[in-house]
């Protein structure tokens, strides 16, 4: 039996405890799995849509990623590019709200401060690439 | 039409991807700019789309499963997101025609590695045997039963990975393996699982850069992504029942000739 499962106070000792592992690996699945999930709804609803209203033979060459802002207010119309838009947009934050579920799984879930700590450095890298694009003018 | 091949098209690439442990970028590059002719640009864009999906795929089972090391993962994710940024910037400032030799060049690097490995691959397992002896490794993965030995230098080469992903939208599994597998001591199946779960991460940090520059197309990306996410879940059932040396043989010819497909392209391309 796993008898410190209970034991928050044996959290820092350095051994593998499975059942802990297993809770931030439950966590981060949940979230990848639901997201996932989430974006791909939106991009065969968009795709149907689109393939539905492909009347002139535009080439597929001449569209682009919508914004954040035009693709919401786009898709309340189900305008076929702002629901794929979205689910792109979806799909690539999706490992973005993995590492976010990851720092609160180590911070609350394994307690583990150092490993909430590495993932909180991710995050706030991610979040510098944000502003990348803008500074580059 | 030309969405059914595209989804085809991902579909592929995702069962290939997953029975060979591929982000599928160097499948979907190649298939995007030779078959549809499409800019690289644009297939650098959707190819990070592409890893994402894989990646986003394949952790579900791996994480669950507790085959991937999501603490040693984050870890060297330190290294792939600033390399990937870094890669990502540099992108906007090379010519197509350096972008196709470089990719030329990550194939040619891919195949030979593809190559040795199934060629070394008996004898390194030999070589482990004693280690694996000594620390009473088991194949339950579930167990952390190795220690991570060289961190800082995998840290560093993680990033260099991370370079190749934002500069050419591939997962960059292909240098992450070897260096957890043979610098780190990361044993072979956990570092492929860690590395899939990795290349998300590292993919989201260039993609959020190519979609904010308008650079990823959806009408190419979406059925792209679906025919990944399918091609994936299929890839992860037929693992079981096929025989990764006799596709490893195959690709190694395919990525071969498909390098000097992008090298004619790159040679044809405005600089």
């Amino acid at each position: 039996m796993n008898s410190y499962r209970d034991n928050g106070n044996s959290v820092n000792r350095k051994q593998p405890n499975n059942k802990r592992a297993l809770n931030t690996n439950v966590v981060i699945s949940a979230i990848l799995r639901i997201s996932s999930s989430i974006s791909i709804v939106f991009m065969l609803l968009g795709l149907g849509l689109f393939l539905a209203n492909f009347k002139a033979m535009q080439s597929v060459l001449s569209y682009h990623s919508m914004g954040l802002g035009s693709a919401l207010t786009a898709a309340r119309d189900l305008n076929p590019l702002a629901l794929m838009s979205l689910g792109l947009v979806i799909l690539i934050a999706t490992p973005f709200l993995r590492v976010v579920g990851a720092i609160l799984s180590f911070l609350f879930v394994d307690r583990d401060r150092k490993y909430a700590l590495v993932s909180m450095g991710v995050l706030i890298i991610i979040i510098i690439s944000l502003f990348i694009p803008s500074l580059k003018g | 039409m030309i969405i059914v091949f595209l989804l085809l098209a991902g579909f592929f690439a995702g069962v290939f991807g997953s029975l060979l442990g591929l982000g599928g970028g160097i499948i979907v590059i190649p298939v995007l700019t030779i078959l549809f002719d499409l800019p690289i640009q644009t297939a650098i864009g959707v190819s990070l789309v592409t890893v994402i999906a894989t990646s986003t795929g394949a952790a579900i089972v791996y994480v669950r499963e507790g085959k991937a090391d999501i603490r040693l993962g984050m870890a060297l994710e330190l290294g792939t997101t600033i390399g990937a940024i870094i890669g990502a910037v540099i992108a906007g400032y090379v010519s197509n025609r350096t972008l196709y030799f470089l990719f030329s060049g990550l194939l040619l690097y891919n195949s030979i590695s593809m190559y040795k490995k199934s060629e070394t691959e008996d004898r390194k397992l030999i070589k482990n045997v004693d280690e694996i002896a000594v620390k009473g490794k088991s194949e339950t993965l579930n167990e952390k039963n190795y220690t991570v030995k060289n961190l800082p230098t995998g840290l560093v080469l993680s990033g260099f990975a991370g370079v190749m992903s934002g500069l050419l939208g591939v997962g960059g599994g292909l240098i992450k393996i070897p260096v957890m597998y043979l610098l780190m001591g990361i044993p072979l199946k956990v570092a492929a699982a860690t590395s899939s779960f990795m290349i998300g991460v590292t993919a989201t940090a260039s993609a959020f850069i190519y979609y904010i520059n308008g650079n990823i197309n959806p009408v190419v990306a979406v059925p792209v992504a679906l025919g990944v996410f399918t091609g994936a879940t299929v890839g992860l059932r037929l693992n079981k029942h096929i025989s990764a040396g006799a596709l490893k043989k195959i690709f190694i010819i395919v990525f071969l000739f498909v390098a000097v497909e992008m090298i004619r392209k790159g040679l044809g391309s405005q600089v």
